[in-house]
């Protein structure tokens, strides 16, 4: 039985980077670094020799609601739109009429026929999109894809459904990747950012939580953010950590411009070549470690009872933190001549500290 | 014309009129005198507030990357502001200006903070010792004087009973006692340590012996040293960078963000960037997270006085947690006090998407991978379509969330709400930027290349070129503004004094043939009389009773919709983890942590919103339209009066009524937008002393909940839910009189200032047919020839000194 690593973190600060980095840093296979939320739907990444995509997806009605919403003028509409465009044009910006989005929806729910202004694209999209609420309604209700002969394609799938076309329409995914990491019983399941507004599925975030005994948190510069705090305290995440029914993993992202900037100005203080950047980002990892730490302490705090005792050692012990760039560890796998890495060395990054750690873990509660 | 011309020439109007002119027309016209006085004081108050300085606000989270922004945009290559910190812990505004050389000033908190610290820990520390059974020191220096507020904190974060209580201000304590003595907030050398180290910079006994190495002298002898005895006595420190440019930056980062940044009360910046000349002021709000008080009365203030407010994002765009930043600093709700006044600017409002270069970079790895063997797109390309996607994002996500908070709120302001929400909308830029990629084209290291193809592909000349045209639309405006209000006033003073002339020019007439004009007059003015006598009697009843009864009433209205929109914040409350609330409620009302519930801040806002609303849309619109009908009766019965005499021409001098007509019709141009500086005095008023008041209240209750220990055991949920529920009707009570208050004083500048308009003319018929005729005795006085030469020459005098317009203004001034 393998374990659910849970992730969680606020849209845009890198959740999938880091996922990429840990799972596959040399392809990244989940879309990264997009503009606005991307990921919608929750993600399983397991184990598999040979690479595989299953999707489900929402139903037919769930597309109709699409529309009706669309129709109005309440503040949720224009979400609603943004997702007909990407549903219909394969991006969420665009100029397409609002008469072309709905009629392209009533089409895609297979009310009525494609309009025959409908570009070719567009029609082969209104006709993949028929196929899957097809699927939704069979009894199997899911779509699978291998990678065997064409890997290209395969990645293109996983991009349609997670951040392109058919993501609104996807429910759930789940792909299986050969990667050592999660040959050891692990799944991680990337979840829609935290504080993404215009949510329009409702929140499967907080159903994963709720039964989650294994979480790994990715924060910003910011660290833990309120929506991040207020998830980890009302699922029950926080009061399993105190009580030892789960263990956390907070990963500090997106800390490589702090540790260029303080070498930058290092080169302008002392006017000579600066130590090498990887002794910079070791510092910065540093802080940022004290700075998530008093964070954890803090939300801890909160979920403390009085028969709890003061003492937060025990449920610190439960949680493990980390600092890392997912960029450099991914370009030091990458090789790109155009994009050099900053690290002399994978470890460098942090991102295997991390990946011994989830392993760790994952060890103590198969042996549990 | 410059804001210099119109300074000086405002200052010679003003001088003459002092001079000469007022001396005149207190011998031949007092009764005009208080209105000239009103609008030659008005033009010194005008003249005086004339500034150059812009502010325009960088709001974002913390983290996001302001202050990189801000660096590239100054500074180019180099870092001013700290930037790429990790876990900010000081609350201040940097306020960036132009100067030629390169200088930062900067004041320090008094003693008494430091004080406050120390305190603190110390009482933290006993209270550790006794929960051990060690036995504790003396627990005099622990009684010394403090602030009551700190006195709460310390009495809850110690209270030795209760371990569990809260130990969140605690850690943030030590963090600035640490930083301060070794420059590292996150250094733990333990209680002892750091209890010396603050008494060592007190200048007090240390305790427990503690050794200082060098560096840590070093710091606390330069804390002794900056640190004031008392606010009153707090003095700037500048340092001005001169030659030695990297110890400048140093000092500059000791002060921002290093062992001095807790102490730190003010920091402002001046930097030689060009495009900041002529008066822009660039303000690094706090990012949110580590506020406190000082923090949000800093970011109101600032946010109050901006001209435009530059909301910093990253590629996920305007998300909840952004657009929740333009209500909680009261920027949305400092719209609402604005009347649609097409003279008034709109603040507007830009959306900067900054690590932009990000995306790109994503997007082409991923074209890559798609596409194995194909050459890719040249980054610059992907850099280009992100930006361009951002764009759309951020329109597409501003209008969903504000129209969230537009819905959200009361619905009893909502439709003011709107408005204020698509003023911001139809004048909202948006820049798509990369700072990174900005500095980097400029150094052009070939460690680290630039991606894009030149500094401007970066899009942050762009930004700056947007900030200098906002700076100089306002500049322009203002400029037109005050030459209007310049032009007016001397036209209305030259109008006087030529009506002086006017008047003793006069030829005497006959006895009998004046008393026959004077009754023609009689018969034809008699309907207008009285017409006038009853439109007076409306018009004083209304400014009498009837406003201040609508303000009271509008003020119950207003606290009712408060009391409603409290309720329902109340029930959102609800949905907060309980151990937040009661955080919240032990720090006496507001919690700051990775939750904000910030109690004083949000009722200020939901009382100030409707209260802001009846201002502006009530009371101050039917005040403007009232004031503006009974001037425009003014100017039309001596209108009608003008008309006669023209029409019997041979018997009147028609400049002379002519003259007064035009006077007439100068003074009550403005009469319709009375009030307009009174919005700026209301917003700023409104605000502060409710929150004082609010806060007062807020933190009094507080403070009883947690001393009688309602705060723990069980039902402890349901009290803090009921608890809340009775603040929201107590702080409604508080608010409602201080509203009203407020309100009516506002209201009594306003009327002082029609009055001064209007009480001029106690009867505009009665002056305009004295105009014509003169009453006897005033004949008689003007009939004394010498008497008359002297007025004359005098008149003729003041004319000729009249000073002379700038060659720019000399086209309006005729």
């Amino acid at each position: 039985m393998a374990i659910n690593v849970v992730v969680l973190g606020r849209s845009g600060t890198g959740k999938s980077t880091l996922i990429n980095a840990l799972v596959s840093p040399g392809l990244p296979i989940l879309p990264q670094g997009g503009l606005g939320p991307l990921t919608a739907a929750p993600v399983e990444l397991e184990f598999s020799e040979e690479p595989y995509l299953v999707a489900r997806y929402h139903r037919r009605t769930d597309v109709l609601a699409l529309e009706r919403v669309a129709r109005t003028a309440r503040s949720d509409a224009a979400v609603s739109i943004r997702a007909a465009r990407l549903l219909l044009y394969g991006d969420q910006f665009g100029t397409a009429e609002l008469g072309d989005l709905l009629a392209g929806l009533a089409a895609a729910a297979g009310h009525c026929e494609p309009k025959p202004t409908f570009s070719g694209l567009v029609r082969h999209r209104i006709e993949r999109i028929r196929r899957a609420l097809e699927i939704a309604d069979s009894p199997d209700g899911s779509a699978v894809f291998y990678a065997s002969q064409d890997l290209p394609r395969f990645l293109s799938e996983t991009f349609d459904h997670a951040a392109g076309f058919l993501a609104p329409i996807t429910r759930s995914l789940r792909i299986g990747w050969p990667t050592p990491l999660l040959q050891r019983g692990m799944t991680l399941v990337d979840l829609p950012g935290v504080g993404v507004a215009n949510d329009i599925y409702g929140n499967t975030t907080h159903a994963w939580l709720e039964c989650a005994s294994h979480v790994l948190l990715v924060v910003g510069r910011e660290g833990i953010t309120e929506e991040a705090r207020k998830a980890l305290l009302t699922t029950g995440v926080a009061r399993r950590l105190i009580v030892g029914a789960a263990k956390m993993v907070v990963v500090a992202t997106q800390l490589d411009a702090s540790a260029t900037d303080a070498r930058r100005r290092d080169t302008i203080r002392l006017q000579r070549i600066p130590n090498p950047w990887p002794q910079y980002f070791e510092r910065i990892r540093a802080r940022a470690i004290h700075f998530v730490t008093d964070q954890v302490r803090s939300v801890l705090r909160d979920a403390l009872r009085p028969t709890d005792g003061a003492d937060l050692t025990p449920a610190l012990a439960n949680v493990h933190i980390h600092a890392v760039s997912a960029l450099e560890h991914q370009l030091f796998f990458r090789n790109d001549p155009d994009n050099p890495p900053k690290i002399d060395h994978p470890f460098q990054s942090g991102v295997p500290a991390v990946e011994r750690t989830l392993t760790q873990l994952v060890a103590e509660a198969n042996r549990r | 014309m410059t804001y210099e011309d119109l300074r000086t020439f405002a200052k010679k109007i003003e001088d003459w009129y002092a001079q000469y002119a007022r001396k005149l027309l207190e011998d031949t016209l007092p009764d005009h005198l208080d209105t000239l006085d009103e609008a030659m004081r008005r033009l010194v108050l005008v003249r005086d507030a004339l500034s150059e300085e812009l502010p325009i606000c960088f709001l974002g989270n913390s983290g996001v990357g302001k202050s990189t922004l801000l660096n590239a945009l100054v500074s180019k290559q180099l870092s001013i502001l700290p930037q790429g910190g990790v876990g900010p812990l000081t609350a201040l505004a940097t306020v960036v200006r132009y100067s030629t050389e390169p200088r930062f000033r900067a004041t320090y908190h008094s003693k008494k903070k430091l004080n406050n610290l120390r305190f603190a820990l110390e009482s933290n520390y006993q209270a550790e010792l006794r929960r051990k059974g060690e036995s504790t020191g003396s627990p005099a220096d622990v009684d010394a004087d403090i602030d009551e507020d700190t006195s709460f904190d310390v009495e809850v974060v110690s209270a030795a009973d209760a371990p569990d209580k809260d130990a969140g201000p605690m850690q943030s304590y030590k963090g600035q006692a640490a930083l301060m003595l070794l420059g590292n907030q996150f250094a733990d050398p333990g209680l002892p340590f750091l209890i010396d180290g603050l008494r060592a910079c007190l200048g007090m006994e240390l305790r427990y012996g503690t050794q200082f190495d060098a560096d840590q002298s070093r710091r606390i002898d330069r804390i002794r040293n900056l640190v004031p005895s008392a606010d009153a006595d707090a003095a700037a420190v500048e340092y001005v960078a001169g030659e030695d440019l990297p110890g400048f930056l140093d000092a500059l980062q000791e002060n921002a963000s290093g062992f001095l940044a807790p102490l730190v009360r003010t920091l402002d910046v001046w930097w030689d960037a060009e495009f900041m000349r002529g008066g822009l002021v660039l303000v690094d709000l706090p990012g949110v997270g580590v506020a406190n008080d000082d923090y949000r009365q800093v970011t109101a203030r600032w946010i109050r006085k901006a001209r435009a407010v530059v909301l910093v994002v990253d590629r996920s765009g305007v998300t909840e947690a952004t657009a929740e930043l333009l209500r909680s600093t009261g920027f949305l709700n400092s719209l609402l006090h604005d009347t649609h006044d097409p003279s008034v600017d709109p603040v507007s409002l830009m959306v900067c998407g900054v690590k932009l270069d990000l995306v790109a970079t994503d997007e082409r790895q991923r074209q890559k991978q798609m596409n194995p063997g194909v050459k890719p797109d040249p980054w610059q390309t992907h850099f280009d379509t992100a930006c361009h996607r951002f764009t759309e994002l951020i329109r597409g996500q501003l209008q969903t969330e504000l129209q969230r908070i537009v819905d959200e709120g009361a619905d009893e302001t909502r439709d003011a709400r709107q408005r204020a929400v698509s003023r911001v909308l139809e004048s909202l830029q948006i820049h798509p930027v990369s700072a990174t990629e900005y500095r980097k084209a400029l150094e052009d290291d070939e460690d680290d290349p630039p991606k894009v193809e030149s500094p401007e592909h970066s899009h942050i000349p762009e930004l700056r070129d947007a900030i200098q045209a906002v700076s100089k639309r306002h500049h322009e405006r203002v400029v037109s503004r005050t030459t209007e209000l310049v032009v007016d006033t001397y036209g209305k003073i030259r109008t006087a004094v030529s009506l002086v002339r006017a008047q003793w020019e006069e030829h005497d007439r006959a006895v009998e043939e004046a008393q026959r004009l004077r009754s023609d007059l009689e018969e034809f003015t008699a309907p207008l009389k009285e017409e006038f006598r009853v439109r007076q009697g409306e018009y004083r009843r209304f400014l009498r009773k009837e406003i201040p009864k609508r303000i009271e009433d509008l003020v119950e209205v207003a606290s009712a919709q408060a009391e409603k929109a409290i309720s329902r914040y109340n029930r959102r409350l609800r949905g907060i983890h309980w151990a937040t609330l009661r955080a919240a409620i032990r720090r006496g009302g507001t919690f700051i942590g990775a939750k904000h519930v910030d109690l004083p801040n949000e009722l200020t806002l939901l009382m100030e919103e409707p209260i802001a609303v009846v201002w502006s849309r009530r009371i101050l619109v039917t005040l403007r339209s009232e004031t503006r009908v009974v001037a425009d009766h003014y100017v039309r019965f001596v209108g009608e009066v003008v008309e006669w005499a023209r029409r019997d021409g041979a018997r009147v001098r028609p400049e002379l009524v002519e003259a007064l007509h035009e006077n007439l019709k100068a003074e009550t141009k403005d009469i319709g937008n009375v009030g307009k500086e009174a919005i700026d005095a209301l917003k700023e008023s409104v605000r502060t002393q409710l929150f004082d008041e609010v806060e007062k209240a807020v933190r009094k209750r507080c403070r009883d909940f947690v001393r009688r220990n309602a705060d723990c055991g069980t039902g402890v949920k349901a009290r803090m839910h009921e608890f809340l529920d009775e603040l929201a009707s107590e702080v409604v009570d508080v608010a409602r009189p201080i509203a009203l208050r407020v309100l009516l004083k506002n209201y009594q500048k306003v009327q002082r200032e029609i009055t001064a308009v209007l009480g001029k003319y106690p009867n505009p018929i009665d002056t305009a047919m004295d105009a014509i005729v003169g009453d006897h005795e005033k004949r008689v006085r003007r009939s004394d020839a010498q008497r008359r030469k002297r007025i004359l020459t005098r008149a003729q005098q003041t004319l000729e000194r009249i000073p002379d317009p700038p060659a720019s203004l000399a086209k309006a001034v005729k």
